[in-house]
C-alpha cells in the first residue's frame, strides 16, 4: 500500500480511537452519576441477572464476529467479511431489541423514569448504550452496501476498521454497565 | 404545528427591540453589501465551503469578533445600570432583561469569543508550524466551523424570538429545571453550548491527531514550537473534559424535556451533580483558554527580544504539569457547598499548587528578555500588559484557594474581578498579540503600530478603571450578578467601572480603525519577504499569504528553530524533488451540516418535534452524501508548482 | 496495511478475546457459588474480573499496545484511564461527601 493511503489509513485509525476514548469518558460521566444515585435502591425486583447475562454472550458474540470480519477485511476477502459482518449485525439487532425490550417491560410496569433519580440514571445510561447501538446497526448498513457491488477498496478497509473498533468498544462498555448495573446491584452492594 | 412558537415570542420591552433591530438591521445591511458587491460566488466557493485551515481559521475569528461586540454591548450596559441603580433608583434594566443579559454575556464570551480566538489562531498556524499541509481531518474541520457557528447563531436569535436563560451561564438546576424555568431561554442556552460544544470536541480530537502524526521529518516532540505544545495540552484537555460537559448537558436536558429526576431533590435527586460535573469540564475548560496564549506569548517574545526562549525544557514541562493539575482542582468553584474540610483541603492545596508551573513560565518569559534587544512592538506591549493584569488575576486566584478566604469572597464582585482579569489579561491580550504578530502572514502586509499601540493603552487603562473597582467592591461584600443595591458609598466605584468599560469600548473602535486604515494604507507595509519580524519557526518561511498546499516541498528539521538556523547557516529547509500535491476539496457538506444542526436546535428549543426530526434525517442523508457522492480530493500537478517558484 | 500490522489479518486475537471474556463474564455471573459474605471482597472480585475483561478486549479485539513505536494509541488509553478514575472516583467522593454533611436531618 502507498505511503499517502497508509498515513489517511494510520490518522483515521488513531482519530477513531480517540473518539471512542472520548466516548469512554462520556459513558464515566454517565457511571458515575448512576453510582452516586444507585446507593440505598432495591433493584432486584427490577431486573433478571439471567437476562442480563443472555444480553452479555449475545453481544459478546457479536463483537467477536465483528472482530472476525475486520481479520477477512483486511485479507480483503470479500465474501468473508460479509459473511462475518452480517452475523454481527443479527447478533447486534438482537441484543437492541433484548435491551429495548427490558426497557419496555420495566417502564410497563410502572418503574418509569421520571419517578425517581435512580430511575432516570438507569433509564439514562442504558439507553444511551442502546441509542449508540442502534445507530451503529443502521450505520454498518451504510458502510457494507459499496461491497456488495464492489471488491474491498483501500477506502472501504479505511472505514469500515474504525467502525468495528467503535462496535467492540461499545461492547467493552456493555461489560462494565452489566458489572456496574446488574452484578453490583443484585449482589447487594447498593442496597 | 409550530410547537410553542407563537407572535408572542417577538414581544419584547423596548430595549429589547433596539437590539432586535439592530441585529436584524446589521445582518440585512451585510446581506446588502454581499449582494451589492457580487460577493456571494466568491464567499460560497472560496469560504463557506472551504475546507483549508487558514481560511477556516479567519472565519472563526471573524465570528468572535462578532460575538465580543455583543458581549461588549452587554457589559455596557450592566455597568450603566450598575452605576445608577443605588438605593431607591431601580435603574433602567428590570431583574429579567439583567438575568438574559449577564447569562448571554458570559456564554458568548467564554464559548463563541475566547473558543473561537483560540481555534482561530490554532487553526491559521498550527498546520504551518509543523511543516504539514493542513490538519488531520480538513473536511471535520470544516464542520466543527459550522457547528460552532450554528451555536453562537442561536444566541444571536434569542435576541429577536423568545429569551435567553436568565441564569448565569454555567445554568445551574434546580433554577434551569422546568418548575422554575420552563421557557425557552434554558434550553436555547443548552442546545446552543451543546452544538458548539460537539464541534469544539471534534476539533479537539482533529488537532490531537495533526500534531501527533502529521510533523515534518525530523520534528521530534522536543524540537516542536512551544505553541505547539501548548496546543497540544489544550487539545488533550479539550478531548477528555468535553465529554463531561456533553453527558451534563444530556442529563438537564432529559430532565427538562423527559422529567428525569436528575437534579430534584424530591426525587432522590441532587442539583450538586450538575454542578460538580459542570465544574470538572469548567476547570480545564479555562485551561484550554489560557494554555494556547502561553504558547503564542513563547513565539512572540523571543522574536522581539531577537533572543531565543529561555527555558525550553521547563516550559515544556510547566505546560505538561498544568494539564495534569487541572484535573484536580475543579472543586475549588464550589469550595461553599459543604464539601467537608477533607474534600476543601485537598481541592484548595491542589489549586494553590497548580499556579507554580505558570509562575515558572512568566519568568521564562522575562529571563528572555534579559540581556535580549527588546523592540516594543505593538505584541510586545500586549505581552508587558499581560503579566502585570496575569499577575494581579493569579495572586487573586490563590487567595481564592483557600477555602477559608473564599467563603468571604465567592461569588462575590472579587470573584468576578479576579477571573475577567485572567481572561482579558490573559486570553484576550494574548489573542490580539498573537492577531497583530502573525496578521501579515495571512494577509501579506503589517497592521498600523500606532494604532495598536493606542489601542492597547485605551484597553490597559480601561480594563484597570472597570474591575479593580470590582475587587474593592467585592472585599466591601457586594455580590455578583445584581441589579441593584443599597449601599451608597459602592456608587462612586460602579461609576469608575462604567467609565473604564467606554475606554474599553474606545480600544475595540481603534482596533477595528486599526483594520481599517491599515488595509487601506497596505501598501506601505507590504510583507515582502515571508518574514516581516526576522522570526523563528516554519511558518515564516513560506510567502505571505502562503499558497493553499503550504509548503512546495514539505521541509526537514533538524533541531528547534528551524526557519532561524536555515537562515543563519544558509541551508535550505526543504530539499526533495518537487512532486504533485494532493489537496482535500472544498465541500458544502459542512455547511449543510451546521446549518441543518441550527434548524434542530431551534425545533428542539420551541418543541416542533417533527422539524427537529427532519432536519435530523436531513444530516444523515448529508453525512451519506459526503461519504458517497463527491470526490474529497484533487491534484495539484508538479508543473503548476514549477511555475510557482 | 497487511505488512504493517500483520494482527490486522489475524483471527487468533479476537477468538482467544472471546474466549477469555466468556471466561472471565462466566465467572462474574456464577460469583455466588463461592459463597463470599464480605460485601467488599465481593464487590472486589466483581470489579478486578470486570476491569480485566475490558483490558483483554482491548488487547485482543482493539489491538492495544500492538502498534509500533510510538505507541500513541497505548498512550492516549493510559492517560484517559487515569483520567476517567480521577473524575469518576472525585465525582463519587465529592458527591457522597455533600450527602453526608447536607443530607441527613
Amino acid at each position: 500500500m502507498s505511503s499517502g493511503v497508509q498515513d489517511t489509513y494510520d490518522r483515521a485509525v488513531f482519530g477513531t480511537w480517540l473518539y471512542i476514548l472520548s466516548d469512554f469518558l462520556f459513558f464515566g460521566t454517565l457511571f458515575a452519576v448512576y453510582a452516586f444515585l444507585q446507593k440505598g435502591n432495591d433493584t432486584n425486583k427490577l431486573f433478571s441477572l439471567k437476562y442480563a447475562f443472555g444480553e452479555t454472550l449475545i453481544l459478546l458474540s457479536s463483537s467477536t464476529a465483528a472482530g472476525l470480519a475486520g481479520a477477512y477485511l483486511h485479507r480483503k476477502d470479500r465474501r468473508n467479511t460479509l459473511i462475518y459482518f452480517f452475523l454481527a449485525w443479527i447478533l447486534g439487532a438482537g441484543f437492541a431489541a433484548l435491551e429495548f425490550l427490558n426497557l419496555f417491560s420495566i417502564a410497563s410496569r410502572n418503574y418509569t423514569w421520571d419517578q425517581s433519580a435512580f430511575l432516570s440514571a438507569y433509564f439514562t445510561l442504558i439507553g444511551t448504550h442502546g441509542l449508540h447501538i442502534v445507530f451503529c446497526l443502521f450505520w454498518m448498513i451504510v458502510l457494507l452496501l459499496p461491497l456488495f457491488f464492489t471488491q474491498i477498496r483501500d477506502v472501504d478497509v479505511r472505514r469500515l476498521t474504525c467502525f468495528r473498533m467503535f462496535w467492540q468498544f461499545l461492547n467493552i462498555v456493555w461489560i462494565f454497565i452489566f458489572t456496574i448495573v446488574y452484578l453490583m446491584g443484585v449482589d447487594g452492594y447498593y442496597g | 404545528m409550530l410547537g410553542r412558537l407563537g407572535l408572542e415570542a417577538l414581544k419584547h420591552d423596548w430595549i429589547e427591540y433596539m437590539a432586535g433591530v439592530s441585529i436584524v438591521g446589521g445582518g440585512l445591511f451585510i446581506l446588502v453589501i454581499i449582494t451589492y458587491f457580487k460577493l456571494w460566488k466568491v464567499l460560497w466557493k472560496d469560504w463557506i465551503t472551504s475546507v483549508d485551515h487558514k481560511k477556516i481559521g479567519i472565519m472563526y475569528i471573524v465570528v468572535a469578533f462578532l460575538m465580543l461586540i455583543k458581549g461588549l454591548i452587554d457589559a455596557i450596559m450592566m455597568r450603566a445600570q450598575q452605576a445608577i441603580a443605588v438605593g431607591a433608583s431601580h435603574g433602567y434594566l428590570g431583574e429579567d432583561h439583567y438575568q438574559q443579559i449577564f447569562t448571554a454575556h458570559g456564554a458568548a464570551m467564554i464559548f463563541f469569543v475566547a473558543m473561537g480566538a483560540i481555534f482561530g489562531i490554532i487553526n491559521l498556524i498550527l498546520p504551518l508550524q509543523i511543516g504539514a499541509r493542513d490538519v488531520a481531518f480538513p473536511f471535520l474541520n470544516n464542520l466543527s466551523f459550522w457547528l460552532f457557528a450554528s451555536g453562537g447563531f442561536m444566541i444571536i436569535v434569542s435576541l429577536v424570538i423568545g429569551v435567553f436563560a436568565g441564569t448565569g451561564w454555567t445554568c445551574y438546576p434546580p433554577l434551569a429545571l422546568p418548575k422554575y424555568n420552563p421557557g425557552v431561554g434554558v434550553d436555547y442556552w443548552l442546545w446552543s453550548v451543546q452544538i458548539s460544544g460537539i464541534g469544539s470536541l471534534l476539533s479537539g480530537i482533529n488537532f490531537l491527531v495533526t500534531i501527533l502524526k502529521m510533523r515534518c521529518p525530523g520534528m521530534r516532540l522536543m524540537r516542536m514550537p512551544v505553541f505547539v505544545w501548548s496546543v497540544l495540552a489544550t487539545v488533550v484537555l479539550v478531548f477528555v473534559a468535553f465529554p463531561i460537559l456533553t453527558a451534563n448537558l444530556g442529563l438537564l436536558f432529559t430532565d427538562r424535556l423527559f422529567s428525569t429526576r436528575f437534579f430534584d431533590a424530591a426525587y432522590g435527586g441532587n442539583p450538586m451533580i450538575y454542578v460538580n460535573l459542570f465544574w470538572a469540564w469548567g476547570h480545564p475548560e479555562v485551561y484550554i483558554l489560557i494554555l494556547p496564549t502561553f504558547g503564542m506569548f513563547s513565539e512572540i517574545v523571543p522574536v522581539f527580544s531577537r533572543k531565543r526562549l529561555f527555558g525550553y525544557a521547563s516550559m515544556v514541562w510547566a505546560i505538561l504539569a498544568i494539564l495534569v493539575l487541572s484535573f484536580i482542582v475543579w472543586l475549588h468553584h464550589f469550595f461553599t457547598m459543604g464539601g467537608g474540610p477533607k474534600v476543601n483541603a485537598f481541592f484548595g492545596i491542589m489549586t494553590m499548587v497548580i499556579a507554580i508551573p505558570t509562575g515558572v513560565k512568566i519568568f521564562n518569559w522575562l529571563f528572555t528578555m534579559f540581556r535580549g534587544k527588546v523592540q516594543f512592538s505593538s505584541p510586545m506591549h500586549w505581552f508587558l500588559g499581560f503579566v502585570i493584569l496575569f499577575t494581579i488575576g493569579g495572586v487573586a486566584g490563590v487567595m481564592l484557594a483557600l477555602p477559608g478566604i473564599d467563603f468571604q469572597l465567592h461569588n462575590s464582585l472579587f470573584l468576578v474581578a479576579h477571573f475577567h482579569t485572567v481572561i482579558i489579561g490573559g486570553v484576550l491580550f494574548g489573542f490580539f498579540a498573537g492577531f497583530t504578530f502573525w496578521f501579515p502572514k495571512f494577509t501579506g502586509f503589517t497592521l498600523d503600530e500606532k494604532l495598536g499601540k493606542r489601542a492597547f493603552w485605551c484597553w490597559l487603562i480601561g480594563f484597570l478603571l472597570a474591575f479593580m473597582p470590582l475587587y474593592l467592591l467585592g472585599f466591601m461584600g457586594a455580590t455578583r450578578r445584581l441589579n441593584r443595591y443599597d449601599v451608597a458609598d459602592w456608587q462612586p466605584l460602579f461609576i469608575i467601572a462604567f467609565i473604564g468599560v467606554w475606554f474599553v469600548f474606545a480600544g475595540v473602535g481603534l482596533q477595528f480603525l486599526q483594520i481599517f486604515r491599515s488595509v487601506l494604507t497596505r501598501k506601505e507595509r507590504i510583507d515582502t519577504t515571508g518574514d516581516p519580524w526576522d522570526a523563528r519557526n516554519l511558518e515564516w518561511s513560506t510567502t505571505s499569504p502562503p499558497p493553499v498546499y503550504n509548503f512546495a516541498t514539505i521541509p526537514s528539521v533538524e533541531g528547534r528553530d528551524a526557519f532561524w538556523e536555515s537562515k543563519k547557516t544558509g541551508k535550505p529547509l526543504s530539499q526533495g524533488p518537487l512532486e504533485d500535491i494532493v489537496m482535500p476539496k472544498n465541500t458544502a457538506c459542512g455547511f449543510i451540516i451546521g446549518f441543518l444542526s441550527f434548524v434542530f436546535s431551534f425545533a428542539m428549543v420551541w418543541y416542533i418535534f417533527w422539524l427537529a426530526i427532519a432536519s435530523l434525517v436531513g444530516i444523515l442523508a448529508a453525512v451519506i452524501y459526503r461519504v458517497y457522492g463527491e470526490e474529497h480530493e484533487y491534484v495539484i500537478p508538479k508543473e503548476e508548482l514549477e511555475k510557482r517558484l | 496495511m497487511d505488512d504493517h500490522y500483520g494482527w490486522n489479518c489475524s483471527l487468533k486475537p479476537q477468538i482467544l478475546g472471546f474466549v477469555i471474556s466468556l471466561v472471565l463474564i462466566y465467572a462474574a455471573y456464577r460469583l455466588d457459588q463461592v459463597h463470599l459474605t464480605n460485601p467488599s471482597t465481593i464487590l472486589f472480585t466483581i470489579m478486578t474480573l470486570c476491569v480485566l475483561q475490558g483490558l483483554a478486549q482491548f488487547f485482543f479485539f482493539l489491538h492495544l499496545g500492538m502498534e509500533q513505536t510510538p505507541r500513541w494509541n497505548l498512550y492516549a488509553f493510559l492517560f484517559t484511564t487515569c483520567i476517567l478514575f480521577i473524575v469518576v472516583t472525585g465525582t463519587i467522593w465529592i458527591l457522597q461527601s455533600l450527602d453526608h454533611n447536607l443530607m441527613r436531618s
